[in-house]
């Protein structure tokens, strides 16, 4: 801060933001897209080069229960990765089915929302974090 | 208000737009509802004609004698109106309108007038622009082709040429159907309608349903919600890809497209899904004969080792667990079978396998209980083997492929299909419609 203006003059400073600096997790996607006759729908899936080059997610139909959460999250490809592979430990996807929960809820409680991106957020062996998130009204 | 279950469960029918002219599709109407058997009146109309196909043909609606309950309309576009308002008052609980003009042409008005009159006299609508409907509990066919056979699925489709292949080939394989109906422009009754008809109609076991688009979304989702609790409903949706969608806002509605959600809606609710004409038949045929196996573990059972083999690449791919044997029932199989049989998954009962090999081994493996479902090939000339399924099919769902077997075969085929077993001409299609089984959730 203290030097901001020794390299630029006239530098104005309105604030700082100041973000966690998170530990790499599994990248994943989930989002949310409303089709005109069906309802809204939720999207799953692994982020990177599996969402955008394999386009290996899946969809469901809200509003979903847990039971139909996981079954969105087995049925990518990519599901081996959340298990465990390759010496890596397995993912926390109770953290995930929540995740799609709570997506579902706002989704009911907030009519006016007609897309959501969170891409990506981590999943870890406990716990997941949002890493970027967009919400279209 | 009458329904669309009053419009089929009709006594009287008038043809109008009869002709005595071959190749005329008012010929055409009337020739089917004769030649189906329908048991009721049937009136033919039309101004020029005295007799046609041996009846007594009408000058107008109003000049028939009694009163009518549907009139079939094959007339140019601009006197629909008056033709729906003379059947009203006779008493018409509806009317099939074949003839095209209107909305599909941008004849809104013409339209709305038809339904305007109809509304007046509570009748119904089905049409206009469509082929017709057939009903074979009633030997009702105001369509074409002619379909006769009485069977148990409900066709409800958009295009006429599918539902009217898909009748074509129950009608081949002795298997029937319950009805047929393509809609056209939908002025009135929709999918929906007979969506819900066919839900509630003993005559109908599965609902076979040819989409091309959704309108009515909310009213599609609550009534597939209600109707897949009773019947399997079968589902064939020509895909939509992405193109034409206005500014893609979000990465998630970029993959989505409109298939996916449509596909992710079939499964929520249980609804099979096919991918083309064949699986859409093949489909309807299974689920109507057969109940959802309580797992995926299948047994093959085949005479032939070639077709063992593709059917279980088959079910590999689709997620259908060919489980080995286990010891007890090696053993048992061992005790049974001749020496030359190969014990395993697929139990290959070999080339001079008997119906009576067949019951032998089927009776073992049902015994032992580790399966949730079985495929039964026969690849050869085998006699009698309809029998050896018949016998053990309520036990647990059998899905039968025949192939190789020339005469026998189809007469045999002829066999299964009249007492609904689930046969298919290849392996694979049989693998895929033991899939389709999976998605009910009834």
């Amino acid at each position: 801060m203290n030097n901001v203006n020794t390299n630029i003059e006239n530098a104005e400073i309105e604030g700082v933001l100041v973000v966690e600096n998170i530990e790499e997790g599994l990248e994943c996607i989930v989002g949310m897209v409303k089709d005109i006759q069906l309802g809204p729908a939720l999207m799953f899936g692994l982020g990177g080069i599996f969402v955008e080059i394999l386009k290996d997610v899946s969809f469901s139909l809200l509003p979903i229960d847990e039971e139909e959460a996981l079954e969105m999250i087995k049925s990518i490809k990519g599901y081996e990765l959340l298990q465990g592979c390759r010496g890596n430990n397995s993912k926390d996807i109770s953290a995930i089915i929540k995740l799609l929960k709570n997506v579902g809820d706002l989704v009911k409680d907030n009519p006016d929302i007609s897309e959501i991106d969170i891409n990506p957020f981590f999943v870890y062996e406990e716990g997941i974090k949002i890493v970027d998130a967009r919400v279209i009204i | 208000m009458y329904t669309l279950k009053d419009m089929l469960h009709v006594k009287s029918i008038a043809v109008v737009g009869a002709s005595n002219h071959s190749g005329k599709i008012g010929h055409t109407l009337l020739k089917n509802i004769i030649d189906g058997g329908f048991k009721g009146s049937i009136y033919p109309v039309n101004i020029k004609e005295d007799n046609i196909l041996g009846y007594k043909c009408y000058k107008d609606i109003l000049s028939i004698p009694e009163e009518i309950d549907l009139a079939v309309i094959a007339v140019p576009a601009v006197i629909v109106n008056n033709v729906i308002k003379e059947a009203g008052q006779k008493g018409a609980k509806g009317a099939i309108i074949i003839s095209g003009g209107f909305k599909e042409i941008g004849n809104n008005d013409l339209e709305a007038e038809i339904l305007e009159t109809a509304e007046e006299f509570g009748m119904r609508i089905i049409g206009p622009n469509c082929q017709g409907v057939s009903y074979t509990a009633n030997k009702m066919c105001a369509t074409w082709p002619l379909i006769k056979e009485q069977g148990f699925i409900g066709i409800v489709s958009q295009s006429g040429t599918i539902g009217a292949a898909l009748s074509t080939w129950a009608e081949k394989d002795e298997m029937g159907i319950s009805c047929f109906a393509s809609l056209g422009n939908k002025s009135d009754i929709s999918e929906t309608d007979f969506i819900e008809f066919f839900a509630e109609d003993p005559n109908t076991k599965v609902v076979a349903l040819n989409l091309e688009g959704i309108q009515n979304g909310e009213v599609f989702v609550d009534v597939i919600s209600r109707a897949s609790q009773k019947k399997p409903i079968v589902v064939l949706k020509p895909g939509k890809t992405a193109k034409g969608m206005k500014a893609i806002a979000s990465h998630t509605k970029s993959i989505a497209g409109n298939d996916r959600i449509f596909s992710a809606f079939c499964r929520k609710y249980g609804v099979i899904r096919a991918n083309d004409i064949t699986e859409f038949y093949d489909f309807c045929k299974i689920a109507g004969s057969s109940k959802k196996p309580k797992g995926n573990k299948m047994l093959i059972i085949t005479s032939s080792g070639g077709a063992g083999i593709i059917a279980t690449d088959t079910a590999e791919v689709n997620g259908i667990e060919i489980a080995p044997i286990n010891e007890k029932l090696k053993k048992t199989l061992e005790d049974i079978l001749p020496d030359q049989c190969v014990i395993s998954n697929p139990l290959d009962l070999t080339g001079d396998a008997t119906a009576d090999r067949y019951d032998k081994a089927l009776k073992a493996v049902i015994d032992d209980g580790s399966y949730d479902f079985l495929l039964t090939i026969f690849g050869d000339p085998i006699l009698g083997a309809n029998n050896a399924i018949s016998k053990y099919k309520n036990d647990i769902p059998i899905i039968v492929s025949y192939l190789g077997g020339g005469e026998i075969e189809e007469n045999e085929v002829k066999i299964m299909n009249k007492n609904n077993i689930p046969v298919f001409p290849t392996p694979e299609r049989a693998v895929k419609a033991a899939k389709a089984l999976l998605e009910l959730k009834i």
